[in-house]
């Protein structure tokens, strides 16, 4: 018996030490880049640091009453507010493509579904150049008002126009992947519950809402949450196409973040507005676990 | 009043006008970005997409008085190391979490899942501390190794290699395999596939990131493509043909290799939806 066990506690022994020794690198990377870091970015932004002054003083929770009061960081934080307000269209939008492209009437899917999807793997820098472009006062998007006799618009130097025009051109490029993740999730439906409903005369209208619709929950609540994280994280082409003017309209979290970190070195400060992004986020993937329920897969 | 057939056809015709309609609004303005590039400085036509007088000037310009390759090796350099260190790294973890007993591995797993949730943007400024404390400022290590802590390897890895069958690592223990080699020799050969999508994943992510370089580089030699391109624009604001030539060199590559490996991009979309 005893002979038998020592190898036994040997080989587990050594088993344990191989997977240690296999986690090691990652549990090294976590821990300073993601563990480390929050702590770091909690802690620093209960700070005045400002990255020139080596001195850092402690001030409790001095910068977040700050933001509080902060008009700009208000602006900020309204305006991602309206991307994130913004979500829903982009998702009925890609739920109408999906639902056309999964009909049998539709021929070229292949070809329909690569062109959707192009935009998608083109960098935000590289789509938020072209756009400036179209949404120029000379551009493609006011010549095509102009033909139809409407009056032409500096779309992102208008104060009323720049954050619908920067949100419409992120919505446009997020089309093919959430239409694919819809095509996705309609193919799982299966075909015997639309017969029923035909059966029992239901029209398409109605087959949509009782039987698409619920079969379709996961992967909405999926793409939505997705979608409103990464609301929260939209700077590219806030940097590339606006800076954030004009006067503040399509200043969002992160670019504020950026500005207060890297261009007036508030270190402290710039962490706070870390840690408020990382909270609405947080709350965000909390809600989705909440909602799905375990053990759907996608 | 039209017939079943006729009823169907007219049905088909308006989709597919549909379709056309929207994958023009994605198309156009890559078509647009193409035939700029080919438009001469002073050209009158901002919008069409047949550019007259053609001219390779403003390609010459960004490739010659630009550091385009500089741009070009550095995305190219940081994208496909941090991609194959965090595939080896990814692959390696995920193989112990899904085979191997050891005490603990619960909580590394739950570490995992958290990591899992954390945006980057909190991090960014005690990630872009850390660099520097390490002397890493203005580095492409600096650009690579935060790609390098990829939670999503490791899980995505530990996901699939779960679902495996065991009796294969089996056989290979009876053998008197060690635990290496039945990663190396079986795991990894069933999980091409995985592993294509999820470096499909990874390479884009790093090829199209721009807000970490942006924050910690601060010498043109050390630009990926992304930072490089805001440069161009930065100087040469109105000059649209060689910002779109910048914009259309920078992307023939990815738009080359999506058209090659579709069905990779498509299957890493719908696992890196699995991750949450």
């Amino acid at each position: 018996m005893e002979a038998r066990q020592r190898p036994l506690l040997k080989r587990r022994t050594k088993e344990a030490l191989t997977c240690y020794l296999f986690l090691a690198p990652n549990m090294a990377l976590f821990v300073t880049f993601f563990l480390y870091a929050i702590v770091s970015a909690f802690y620093n932004s209960m700070t005045d640091w400002d990255f020139i002054n080596p001195t850092k003083n402690f001030i409790g929770l001095q910068n977040y009453i700050e933001l509080f009061g902060d008009r700009y960081f208000h602006i900020a934080m309204k305006n991602t507010l309206w991307v994130t307000a913004a979500v829903p269209i982009g998702l009925a939008l890609s739920l109408g493509i999906a639902l056309i492209m999964n009909s049998k009437l539709v021929k070229f899917k292949t070809l329909f579904r690569t062109g959707f999807y192009t935009p998608v793997v083109i960098s935000m820098v590289v789509w938020a150049l072209i756009w400036r472009g179209i949404y120029s006062i000379d551009g493609l998007l006011n010549e095509v008002l102009a033909f139809v006799g409407l009056p032409v618009v500096d779309w992102l130097g208008n104060l009323k126009f720049a954050l619908p025009a920067v949100i419409a051109m992120g919505t446009i490029k997020g089309l093919g992947y959430n239409m694919v993740l819809f095509l996705a999730g309609l193919q799982t439906i299966p075909p015997h519950l639309y017969e029923a409903a035909e059966i029992d005369g239901a029209n398409s209208w109605q087959q949509f809402w009782h039987v698409t619709l619920p079969g379709l929950q996961h992967t909405t609540f999926f793409i939505s949450v997705t979608a409103i994280i990464g609301s929260f994280q939209v700077f590219d082409q806030i940097y590339v196409m606006t800076g954030g003017g004009p006067l503040g309209r399509t200043e969002v979290l992160v670019s504020y973040l950026y500005y207060k970190g890297f261009l007036s070195w508030e270190m402290g400060y710039a962490n706070a507005i870390g840690v408020v992004i990382f909270m609405c986020v947080l709350i965000m993937t909390l809600i989705q676990r909440k909602l799905i329920p375990s053990g759907t897969e996608y | 009043m039209l017939t079943i057939k006729q009823a169907r056809l007219l049905k088909s015709i308006v989709l597919h006008l549909v379709l056309l309609c929207v994958l023009v609004v994605g198309i156009y303005p890559l078509l647009w970005m193409f035939s700029t590039a080919f438009k001469p400085e002073d050209s009158v036509s901002l919008v069409s997409i047949m550019p007259t007088n053609p001219t390779l000037a403003n390609i010459r310009k960004v490739l010659v008085d630009y550091p385009f390759w500089t741009f070009f090796s550095n995305s190219l350099m940081v994208s496909l190391g941090s991609t194959v260190v965090a595939i080896i790294l990814g692959t390696l973890g995920g193989y112990a979490l899904a085979r191997m007993r050891a005490p603990g591995l619960d909580v590394i797993f739950m570490v995992l899942l958290f990591t899992l949730m954390v945006p980057v943007h909190v991090r960014l400024i005690p990630i872009f501390m850390i660099m520097h404390k390490m002397g890493l400022g203005n580095t492409l290590l600096a650009l690579t190794i935060p790609h390098i802590a990829s939670p999503i390897s490791i899980f995505l890895s530990r996901q699939f290699f779960k679902t495996i069958p065991r009796d294969l690592d089996e056989a290979a223990i009876i053998d008197g395999c060690s635990w290496f080699m039945i990663f190396w020799r079986i795991i990894m050969p069933l999980s091409k596939p995985m592993i294509s999508a999820l470096f499909i994943v990874k390479f884009m992510g790093a090829w199209n990131d721009f807000i970490w370089p942006l924050m910690v580089t601060n010498t043109v030699s050390k630009y990926p493509l992304t930072v490089g391109l805001s440069l161009l624009r930065q100087q040469h604001s109105m000059n649209w043909g060689l910002n779109m030539a910048g914009a259309s060199l920078a992307s023939i590559p990815v738009i080359i290799v999506f058209l090659i490996f579709q069905r990779y991009f498509i299957s890493g979309l719908a696992m890196s939806g699995m991750k949450n």
